[in-house]
This record gives C-alpha cells, structure tokens and sequence, in this order.
C-alpha cells in the first residue's frame, strides 16, 4: 500500500487535478474576476466608509477595523463557495465520464483518491487567498489589523476552505448528477455556515468577556475567523494559539468526512467499511476528548459545542446508514432492525448497533476523559442534555430512514426523504419561531423558543436541561416510528413490487 | 494461469452469470461471445475485481481475485465498454496519471514504449479530446498497458470503430497475445473474433455453452465438413458424382462451375476424395474446406434470449 507521504504529497490524482484547473485561459478569467470583485468591495467598503476629511482618531480605528472585516467577509464567502463548488464536482464529475470505474479497477483506495481531490481542491483554495494578499494588505497598511491577524486569519480561512471542499466531496459521493451535487453541496454549505456561526457567536458571547482568552470554538464560525484570530487558550495553565487547536479538530472532521466519502465509494460488507467504521469508534471516543483539553472560561461552551458537532455527524451520517433498498450496484436488504454482530458490516441490521457503539463512545469519552487525565473541568455535567440531544436525534432519524426505507424499494429516495427530514428539523422551526416571535432565540425569557428541538444547543446556557426533553421526545418518536416501519415493511413484503427481498432472503 | 471456477453473481434473485468455469494460459486470446445482457460484462468486471463475486473463484498465477483484489489489480488491464478519459488532459498526462496511479517507475520511457506500442507517439502532446475515436480506443489500450499486465481485460473494444480501426486494434490485440499475456475480449463482431481468437466462450443467460478452440467449436456443432470445389466446365456432372458417395450430403451447385457439400469424414476421408475425383477425370481447379463459421455456431447455440 502506499505510504502516507506518498497520498499526500507524491498522490496522481492531486496532480492531475491541479494541472486541469490552472490550465488554458479559464483560470485567469476566474482568478481576475475573483480578484475585481473583491477589489470592488474593497474601493466601495472605503469610500463609504472612510472617504472623509475628518474623523477621530478611535473612530478611524473603528471604521478601519470594519473595513477590514468587509473584505475579509468577502475572502470568507469566496472561499466558502469556491471551496464548495469544486468539492462538489470532485467525484461526481468522474462518476458522470466513468473514469471512476478505470480509477479503482487500478491498484487504488478510495482513500487515497478522496485525499487526492482534497489535495487538489485545498491547493487551488491557497491561491485564491494568495491572491487576495494585496488587498488584506492595504487593509494592513491602513491599519485595520496587523500582519499576524492576517496570516493567522488566512491560515483558519483554508481549514475552513478544506471542511467545505470535504462537504463538498461527501454530497459528490452520494449524488450521481453535477447539478445535484452542486445544489446539495451548497444547500449543506449554507446550513453548516448558519450553525457553525450560531455556534460561533455562543462562544464569542461566552469567551470574550473583554478579553483575548476565548474558547477555540469561535473559529468555528466562518465570519469571525479574522475578529478572533489572535486569540488563545488557557490549556494546563499554558497559553495555546486558538489556531492551533482548531488546525487539529479542523483536520479531523475532515477525516471524518472522507471516511464518510470512502465507506460510499468502497463496497459493502468489505474490510474498508469494516476498517471504517472501527476509525470512526476511534474518532467518536478521540474528538470529545481533544475538545476538552482546551476549555473555555465557561465549560458549558463546550456542551453547545458537542451537541452541534454530534447533530451535525448525526444528521449527515444516519440517513446514509439506515435507509435499505435495492440500487443499480448494491444491495441493502432490510436484513433485520437489530443486530449486533452487523456492527461494523454497513448493513441496515447494523446501523442500530453502530450508532449505539458510536454515540456511547462520545459519551464515555466525555464523562471519563477529564477524569482520566486529570483536566480541571467544572462543567462535564453540562454536557449530559445536549449528548442525550444528540443521541435522541439519532435514534429519531434511524426509526424515520427505517419507516420511510419501508415503503419504497429505492434506496435513494429513502436517504434523500431522510436527509430532507434531518435538515428540515433543524432548519424550519428555527424559520417559523423567528418569523412568528420576535424575541432572539438566545434570550433566557424567549418562551415560544422552548418549541425548537436544538434549543440547548444554540440558545443561553439556562436552557441546557430542555436537552434532556427534547431527547427524550426524539428517542421514543424514533422508537416508534422504527415499530411503526417494521410493520409496515412486514405488510408490504407480500406485495409483488418487494419480491426482490423476498427471493433474495431465500438465495 | 487463469483460473475461473464456478463464478456467479446474484442481484438479489437475479442471477447474472451462473456459475461460470474456464481456464486460460498465457499467449491465450479468448473471444468472449454473447448478446446483450448475456452476462459477459459482470464475468469482466468480477475478475476486474470491480464486482464482488456471489460464489465461486478465480484466480490468476494463484493469486485470488476475491482475497487480494489490490494483488489482482496490479496484474490486470481493464478496457471497458467506454472511454472514460479526461478533458483538457494531454495524452502523456493521461498515460502518466495512469502510470503513477499503478506506481509505475521510470514513467516517462514507460509511456513512450505504450505509445509507440499502439503508434500514437506523434499524438503525445494532444489533447484526449482531440483524438479520433479509434485513436482514443487506442489510448485506452495503451492505457491498459502502462504497468504491463498479465491479463487484459477488453469488453467490446471494437465497437463504434471503422474498418481499418478495427483492423489495426486486431492486430495490435493478436500482438499482446505473443507477447505472453492472456487477453480476454468480448465482442458481437464474430467473424473477427474468429481471426484472433485461439480459444473462444459463448454465454447466454450467464451460462457458458461453449468454450475451446474455434475449431473444435465448429466441429463439434458442426461434424460435417463443409467443402467447396470448382471444376473446369460444368459443374453438373460433378453433382452427380458425388451423390454416388456415401458419406456426402447437401450438395448444392453454387454456380455453374462451383459445388458445395458436406463430407461426413476425417481430414483423411477428405484427401482420399480428392484422390478420386481426380482418378474419376473430374476437372478440379479448386478444392477447400470453407473457414469455420463462428456466427452460424452463435446462432444455432444460442437462442436470441437474454437475462
């Protein structure tokens, strides 16, 4: 097999990919485009706002600041979409020209295919923010922030770019159109930037108190990166570069995603889904660990932060495990609700098993990990509603990819059904209650926001325990639903359409 | 050596190749004949190690295809049934990506020996795109070559090209065959298949029918010999004379001079006729045994049926 130095910096397919984007004229109109357009920004962010003959000293480093965050927005929302949009087509694209079947029937991982498209993919991300080095550096010049802020800021910028260009890749994998996959790609870009800003602003408004010390999780958000760049952590009583931390956990969601990418594209039942699905274990206990080892000034932080990353993982995981159905290639029969011994075979009956074993150990590793290495957290019970949250959320999408996976025989339609309901869930009732109260979701007093699920993850820290209700509501819907599916799969099984199952059962 | 035993695959009640057998040594070319959906394809792609086999095994210089696909991957070049080349990719690039993908040394002089191989070194700085569709079904060869392979896996190679494509990948395929590697092609083009082919398979309905030498195929669907003779004059005369032989039937005048018939016999049985129709004063010009005729064997093996 080849060696980790060779996937990263020796991998084919990065190469070629490389060589494609930059070749003929097309990339220099992108890249002058790109480079006009946040220009303009620049030049109308300036002279709206700082075109004038007199102004204060602190009203000058105030307007200079904001200047700089306008066009760091700008590089932010490039990146963002650029990032996206080409880990969208990565695999699609090859999927579409059928260069993917001669790709695998070489002596080639998934893995390192996946690496080699992210490697492509994150190259391409550092020229464009190369390329906007002259005008950060008017910014720099005009005094809205220092070179240290700048570079720090483009490094998180590019994790950034490398997470998208992972989501992109992921929604590449499971779509089989390059509109599709765009569309997806960008839909889930979108709901992550609201999450991980929602996340983001709970940790600035945790964190900051008035100083540089803030939890590591404001990174997280993508237009803040270049407000909070700077700021570091206490970890054992030593001052951490938040960066540094963020490198780390931004390194290992996008591993996570790959693996996600790499268990679509490998074979079911196989050593790699085997060796996948172990990886993630490994992962889930790992994750929750690391994110201890850099607590905010308030350990609740982290609660949020675990339930937003746990949904998140839940969200775009379980539909991809639990729905069952016949495609052109594979096939996941609906081979039993439960059990255990399917744990790590990627079939329907293991998917129960697997998010247990997943989920229980994050849990554990969340309870025992600052006991085990002696970490001084006040707050690990604070993480109990939004982990009960999370693995509620889980139960309630597998219960729904199984009852809907039960009425239909495609098992595209019964992830894209589930996929919907996961993001709906989060997404609509946040919609509905801002539209219907007026009232800011992070208000303690905000009433009518008790009625969104995931609550205890983006609102005040006193509203924590509703955690534990709506997790509770999630895991008996999830339950019942999954009842509900069983007997409906039993019915449909005599119908003419579901022979397939029937007759494969008997082979 | 490849070694095919039993191969089967089930789609869930669905069985697409049913347990399939045949062997194969290097310098061998096997035809491999059947209609649409006879199972050809999923037979390629299993031993391509891109279809997970549902029994059964194959093994190529004892090395399993199921138990070490990456093993079986190196010694295998898999040509579809489609380009699936890149836009915007030079041909080198293409070769080189190829090359690097296999872990190939010496890249460079690799892909110069593959592109001369299949004479598109004056091509090796165009673009994929650019290419003419027999140049690019050549590309997909050289393709295939790049880390020179035992077996070759080529399904349908010849589809879509014109004649002297066709004949040039012909005897580029009969060339791979002396060179020692073993090379599979499925094709519906049969009377090629015939030329080239040392050994060919007929599947229908994920069943083989038959496998072996073209010849003996023939033969043993055919066990009369078919033969033709034309003679200086009129040929009804001749007529005559063979329907006083035993042995002989479906004598049928072509023309005025030629004759075809069937001779129940041996290659023995078949000089000593000829020995007669001599002694007899038949003015013989001509006296042959028609080529085997792989597509009448199809025809009457198979029944047009598919899976």
């Amino acid at each position: 097999m080849r060696t980790l130095f060779d996937q990263l910096f020796n991998n084919a397919t990065a190469r070629r990919d490389f060589r494609i984007q930059l070749r003929g004229n097309r990339a220099v109109v992108l890249f002058t485009v790109y480079l006009g357009i946040l220009s303009l920004f620049a030049v109308i962010s300036y002279d709206s706002g700082l075109a004038r003959s007199t102004v204060n000293l602190v009203e000058a480093q105030s307007r200079l600041q904001s200047f700089y965050g306008t066009i760091t927005g700008t590089l932010v929302f490039a990146v963002i979409t650029i990032a996206t949009s080409l880990g969208s087509f990565a695999v699609v694209m090859e999927k579409q020209r059928r260069s993917l079947e001669l790709v695998f029937s070489a002596p080639v991982h998934p893995r390192y295919f996946l690496v080699g498209k992210l490697i492509g993919i994150y190259r391409f991300i550092l020229l464009v923010l190369v390329l906007a080095a002259p005008v950060l550096a008017t910014c720099i010049m005009l005094g809205g922030a220092t070179w240290g802020e700048a570079f720090t800021g483009l490094w998180i910028l590019s994790m950034h770019g490398l997470i998208f260009a992972a989501v992109g890749v992921v929604c590449s994998t499971l779509a089989t159109k390059p509109t599709g996959a765009l569309s997806l790609s960008l839909l889930v870009a979108i709901l992550l930037t609201i999450f991980a800003s929602a996340f983001g602003g709970t940790s600035i408004f945790f964190g900051l108190r008035g100083t540089r010390d803030v939890a590591f999780g404001t990174l997280f958000s993508p237009f803040t990166i270049f407000q909070v760049a700077t700021s570091s952590s206490s970890l054992w009583g030593v001052q951490v570069q938040n960066w540094i931390p963020f490198t780390v956990v931004a390194l290992m969601i996008v591993h996570m995603l790959l693996l996600g990418a790499e268990s679509l594209l490998s074979g079911l039942a196989t050593k790699t889904v085997r060796a996948l699905r172990i990886a993630a274990l490994f992962y889930s206990f790992l994750l929750p660990g690391l994110l201890w080892l850099t607590p905010s000034p308030s350990g609740k932080v982290l609660s949020h932060f675990f339930g937003f990353l746990g949904c998140l993982i839940v969200a775009m995981a379980v539909p991809t495990i639990t729905a069952f159905g016949f495609d052109e290639v594979r096939k996941r029969r609906p081979n039993g609700w439960f059990r255990p011994k399917e744990l790590l075979s990627g079939t329907p009956a293991g998917a129960l098993p697997f998010l247990i074993a997943l989920l229980g150990a994050a849990m554990v590793s969340v309870l025992l990990f600052p006991k085990l290495f002696s970490l001084s957290v006040s707050d690990v019970e604070s993480t109990l509603p939004n982990l009960v949250l999370t693995f509620g959320f889980a139960i309630f999408l597998w219960g729904y990819g199984r009852a809907v996976s039960a009425g239909l025989t495609t098992i595209r339609s019964a992830k894209l059904l589930s996929t919907i309901v996961a993001i709906g869930l989060v997404a609509l009732p946040a919609l509905l209650l801002s539209t219907v109260d007026g009232q800011s979701f992070s208000e303690p007093a905000a009433v009518s926001w008790m009625l969104y699920p995931f609550r205890s993850i983006f609102g005040p820290d006193e509203q924590l325990p509703i955690g534990f209700f709506w997790g509770g509501v999630f895991a008996v819907g999830g339950a019942w639903l999954a009842f509900f599916g069983e007997k409906r799969l039993k019915a449909n099984l005599q119908q003419p359409r579901f022979r397939l199952y029937v007759e494969d059962e008997r082979a | 050596m490849l070694e095919v035993k039993n191969l089967r695959k089930d789609y869930g009640g669905f069985l697409a190749v049913k347990g399939i057998s045949f062997q194969l040594k290097p310098g061998d070319v096997f035809g491999f004949i059947g209609s649409n959906g006879a199972g050809k394809t999923t037979t390629i792609r299993m031993l391509a190690t891109l279809l997970e086999p549902t029994s059964g095994s194959a093994t190529l210089h004892g090395i399993d295809v199921i138990e070490q696909p990456m093993e079986i991957r190196r010694m295998i070049g898999y040509m579809p049934d489609f380009f699936g080349l890149y836009d915007d990719v030079k041909v080198w690039e293409y070769l080189d990506f190829f090359a690097a993908i296999y872990g190939v040394e010496r890249r460079p002089q690799v892909i110069d020996e593959v592109l001369e191989l299949t004479d598109l070194t004056v091509k090796k700085d165009a673009f994929v795109q650019s290419l003419s569709r027999g140049m690019q079904q050549r590309l997909c060869l050289a393709r295939c070559l790049v880390h020179d392979p035992k077996l070759l896996l080529l399904d349908e190679p010849a589809s879509g090209l014109d004649p002297r494509a066709r004949a040039d990948l012909k005897e580029l395929i009969a060339e791979l065959g002396r060179m020692g590697k073993i090379v599979i092609v499925s094709s519906h083009i049969l009377p090629e298949l015939a030329d080239f082919c040392n050994c060919v398979g007929i599947i229908e309905r994920g069943e083989l029918l038959a496998f072996g030498a073209v010849k003996d195929i023939v033969r043993q669907m055919q066990p009369a010999k078919k033969l033709e003779v034309k003679v200086l004059g009129e040929s009804g005369s001749v007529v005559e004379w063979l329907g006083s032989k035993t042995g002989i039937d479906s004598i049928e005048a072509r023309d005025s001079e030629t004759v075809s018939f069937h001779l129940h016999g041996d290659d023995g049985d078949q000089q000593q006729l000829l020995a007669a129709m001599v002694a007899a004063g038949v003015p013989v010009l001509t006296f042959r045994e028609e080529d085997a005729d792989l597509e009448d064997v199809f025809l009457k093996l198979t029944t047009g049926a598919v899976n």
